[in-house]
Formats: structure tokens, C-alpha cells, sequence
């Protein structure tokens, strides 16, 4: 380790130079030769200059201590700053952030309406392009176009189901179909709801087995349905592509909201790592200062020490001179 | 930025400038022979055998709280890397269950889709065609739902892997906090040698000053 107390310190080289019996600073070190003959005031000068160097020593620990502390003290708010702006990127990702679907075209609407009114036509289409940039970003939006969509979807598809097998099975078929989708419905309610506890699975999966089983057989039995039932089986058909075409749209929008939630997912992680490093830079500054306030107490009375060593030596000095001049 | 700031992984000591300035503070009493360097020589170095049951007593009892806070450090640096290390593979399982969401929303979402394409086929084309259509199209989700489930369960591991990282972190942290004022408690006891010491000497010598004057 290289000392911090350099032997070209100024002070130190100029009081060890001045003892009877030191060695010049730089040959062999900070202390008087061990083999001379020391006299009091070659010691005191010695203990003065180790004094001087553990004055040094202490502050110059204290000065490395200190800026130590304030670069993990700046690191630490970095860590905190990075902390909350990844807490407001996982809030801003959440799906409930953002302005929801119906609430976008409202104001999408409202804006073209504005700028009608206003005249402001040149500022339309930024308008509309600001406003689709907005709920394309909008978590809100998506959580509820896919909601709707598959809303919208189950409804198109279980009316274009029964339309279908009313027109090829006519009257009849009313009972056929009404019975299928009743199945059906009840397998969907029993699933969500789980009311069968852990058989609620395979029970819903028997019943809507049982519904499009139903439905096929009640579809074979139509065969020969009148003209009349053609116009019911174009709505059927309507609906059918209707509940396709919805259910597919919930399906793109189920991405887009899974991408929001990977994001919000990567925020909170982003922000569980900032916290660590925030908390682990406070744990080691407050280890720094526990350190430095021992560090310091030592060299504090190591300095004592050496007080009271000069101290006893001129004691001594004392006693020795009245003894001789009593002698 | 954090681990290569705080330098655990590459073995060194947070507080080594505040450790070093403390043994060197401490070595007029302990071994030169030992692994504290100093620019002072270790005036005392032979006190240890020096005859002085007083001296060998505070020399025996500083080398002994300086080996139990060199451990406690050792300890204590090795603790926080733990952590360190467990709080960097928290935040990976959190990682690994984004991207398991996102896998597993894409499936279900390209399943959503496939069916939809199924039923529209169906509502577009003849009974037969359209059943036909329409079994694809469930079959493809059924499929892709199948593949979701998986990521679905991945999710639940990721957040178990990070719960036990998060666990194990915390455990790190107390005993880097324990052993941290098991130094502390340490530094006390060679303040308690050292001021044992100093009194010793200091007595020593008001002993013989006294003698002195008496003669």
C-alpha cells in the first residue's frame, strides 16, 4: 500500500531534520535511527513528527472518506431517479392508463368537430393523426377494444349459429337449435364461473361438446330446408363472418395489450433493479462512515497517546535535571 | 453500473480506504509479520514477548480483534456480493417473465385470430366447406393455446425463482449487517486493548517518575 503520508510532506521532512539523531527523511524512513543514542529531545522531536504524520493521516483519511461518501451519495440519487421514472413507465404500460376506446374516438371526433367549426382545416389531419397516435399508445384503448371485440364476437357467433340451423331445420329446428346453444352457453358459464369446483373444467368442455354435437345433428336434419329459410341462413352467414371478424380483432388487439404488459413488466423490473442498487450504495455509505468514525477515533487516540508519551518523556527530563542539580 | 461501482465482484473491499487507515492507526501494536501495511515501522513488535505481562496481554488482544475483523469484513464483503449477486437474478427471472408474456399473448392473440379467420371462413363458404373452416380454425387456436399455457406456467415459475432470489438477497443483507457490527464490535475491542494499554504505560511510568523523585 502506498502511505498517504509521503515522506516529501514539507513539515515533516523539516522537523525530522531538525532531531540530534534522526536520518534524514528518504533514507530510512520517518523515524530516528534505532541503533543512535537518543537523547529527550531527539524523541520529542521524533514523536512530534510522528504526531504530525498521524494528523496528516487522519485528515487526509477523513478527506478520502468524505468524498468516497458523496460519489456513493450521487450514485444513490441517480439510483432513485431511475427508480421513479421506471414506476412511471410501469404505470404509464398499465391497462388501465390512457384514455379508453370510446373516450378516443369521442375525442377524435370532438377535435375534427373543433376544427370544422374553427375552420382550422389545416390542422385536421394533425389532429386526427396526434389523436390515433394517442390511442395506438393508450393501454386503455386496447384493453377495451379487446373486451368489446370478444363481446361482440361470442354475441355475432351464437346468433349466426342459431340462424344457421333455424333456416336448414325450420320450426323444428327452433328446439334443435335453441337446445345447442343452450348447451353451449351453459358449458361457457360453467367454465368462467367454475361453480363445479375443480371438475367445473371438464364438465363446461362436456356440455359445449354436447351443444355442437346438437347442433351438427340438428344441421344434418334440415336438409330440404324451404326458400324461405335462405334469407335466415344469409343473416346466420352475416353474423357468422360478423363474430369472425370481431374475434379476430380481439385477437390482434390481445397482443397489442400483451406488449403493454411486457413493457410495464420490464418497467418493474427496471425499477426493482434501481432499488437494489440504491439500497446496496446507502448499506456501504453508511459502512464507509461507521469505518471512518472508528478510523478516526483510533488516530484520535493514537494522538493522545503520543501527547502523554511527550508529555512523560518531559516529566522525565524534569526530574532527571533536579535530581542533577540537587545531586 | 451498480455492481462494478461497489467493486464486490472484483474483490474489493466498499470501505477498504477506511479499513486500511484504521489498521494503520492500529499498528504500533500488531506483528509486522502480518498483511497490514504501514509506513511506520512496528515499534512494539517485540512487546509480545517481551516479558511484560501487561504488554503481551494488549499485544495478544489487539491481534486478536484485528484476525476477528479482518473475518468479519471478509464475511461481510462476501455477504454483500450474495446479495448483489441474488438481487441481479431477481431481477433477470423478472425479465424472463416479460418475455413470457409477451410470447404467451402473442399465441393466444394468433389463436384469437386464427379462429376468427375459421368462423368467417365458415359464415363466406358452403355448410360442408365451413365446417371444415371452422375446425381449423379451432384447431389453431387449440393448438396455440396449448403452447400460451406453457408460457402461462413459465410466468408462475419466473415469479417463484424471483420471490426466492428476493428471499435470499434479504438473508444476505442481515448477515452482511450482523457481520458489519460484528467488525464494529471488534474495532471496540481493540480501542478497549489499546486505551488498556496506554493506561498501563502511563502508570508504568508516574510509577517510576515517582521512584524518582523518592530518590
Amino acid at each position: 500500500m502506498t502511505s498517504p503520508i509521503g515522506p516529501s510532506t514539507p513539515a515533516s521532512a523539516a522537523l525530522i531534520a531538525t532531531g540530534d539523531s534522526c536520518s534524514p527523511l528518504g533514507e530510512t524512513g520517518l523515524l530516528p535511527d534505532p541503533t543512535a543514542q537518543l537523547s529527550g529531545a531527539a524523541l520529542n522531536d521524533a514523536m512530534g513528527a510522528l504526531y504530525l504524520s498521524l494528523s496528516q493521516q487522519r485528515q487526509l483519511s477523513m478527506q478520502s472518506g468524505e468524498a468516497s461518501v458523496r460519489a456513493d451519495q450521487a450514485l444513490h440519487d441517480q439510483q432513485l431517479a431511475d427508480e421513479t421514472a421506471a414506476l412511471q413507465r410501469q404505470l404509464a404500460n398499465e391497462a388501465e392508463n390512457g384514455r379508453g376506446f370510446f373516450g378516443s374516438i369521442g375525442h377524435l371526433f370532438d377535435d375534427m368537430a373543433q376544427d370544422v367549426a374553427d375552420g382550422h382545416l389545416s390542422s385536421l389531419f394533425g389532429d386526427i393523426s396526434r389523436d390515433a397516435d394517442q390511442a395506438w399508445n393508450s393501454p386503455a384503448f386496447w384493453s377495451d377494444l379487446e373486451k368489446g371485440a370478444l363481446a361482440v364476437a361470442k354475441v355475432a357467433l351464437a346468433v349466426g349459429a342459431v340462424a344457421a340451423t333455424v333456416a336448414t331445420a325450420g320450426a323444428g329446428g327452433v328446439l334443435v337449435a335453441g337446445a345447442a346453444v343452450a348447451l353451449s352457453a351453459g358449458g361457457t358459464a360453467v367454465t368462467e364461473t367454475h361453480c363445479f369446483g375443480g371438475a367445473s373444467t371438464g364438465v363446461g368442455l362436456s356440455l359445449e361438446l354436447g351443444g355442437a354435437a346438437l347442433g351438427f345433428a340438428g344441421g344434418l336434419a334440415a336438409v330440404g330446408a324451404g326458400t324461405g329459410s335462405r334469407v335466415i341462413a344469409a343473416v346466420g352467414a352475416g353474423c357468422t363472418v360478423a363474430g369472425g371478424g370481431a374475434e379476430a380483432v380481439a385477437g390482434g388487439a390481445h397482443i397489442r395489450n400483451g406488449d403493454f404488459a411486457v413493457q410495464a413488466q420490464d418497467a418493474a423490473a427496471d425499477a426493482e433493479q434501481a432499488n437494489l442498487g440504491a439500497s446496496q450504495l446507502q448499506t456501504i455509505a453508511e459502512w464507509v462512515v461507521d469505518e471512518l468514525k472508528a478510523s478516526d477515533k483510533t488516530q484520535q487516540r493514537a494522538e493522545e497517546s503520543l501527547t502523554g508519551a511527550m508529555q512523560t518523556n518531559d516529566q522525565a527530563a524534569v526530574s532527571a535535571a533536579s535530581i542533577s542539580l540537587r545531586g | 453500473m451498480t455492481t462494478s461501482r461497489i467493486g464486490i465482484c472484483q474483490g474489493q473491499s466498499p470501505v477498504a480506504s477506511a479499513s486500511t487507515a484504521t489498521a494503520t492507526a492500529d499498528a504500533a501494536l500488531i506483528d509486522p509479520a502480518s498483511d497490514v501495511s504501514t509506513s511506520l515501522p512496528a515499534p512494539c513488535a517485540g512487546l509480545a514477548l517481551s516479558g511484560d505481562p501487561g504488554a503481551e496481554l494488549a499485544v495478544l488482544a489487539v491481534r486478536s480483534g484485528e484476525v476477528e475483523r479482518n473475518d468479519a469484513r471478509v464475511e461481510r464483503d462476501a455477504d454483500l456480493a450474495i446479495e448483489i449477486s441474488e438481487g441481479n437474478l431477481e431481477v433477470a427471472d423478472m425479465r424472463q417473465k416479460a418475455d413470457d408474456i409477451g410470447t404467451a399473448a402473442l399465441d393466444d392473440g394468433l389463436g384469437m385470430m386464427a379462429k376468427g379467420a375459421g368462423d368467417i371462413g365458415a359464415g363466406l363458404s358452403s355448410r360442408q366447406a365451413g365446417a371444415l373452416d371452422q375446425g381449423a380454425g379451432t384447431a389453431a387456436q387449440g393448438g396455440l393455446s396449448i403452447l400460451s399455457g406453457g408460457y402461462k406456467a413459465a410466468e408462475a415459475t419466473d415469479d417463484a425463482n424471483a420471490t426466492q432470489c428476493k428471499t435470499a438477497a434479504d438473508t444476505a443483507q442481515h448477515a452482511a449487517d450482523d457481520m458489519h457490527d460484528a467488525s464494529k464490535n471488534a474495532s471496540d475491542y481493540i480501542t478497549a486493548a489499546l486505551d488498556f494499554f496506554r493506561e498501563y504505560v502511563s502508570t508504568q511510568s508516574l510509577s517510576r517518575n515517582a521512584a524518582l523523585h523518592r530518590a
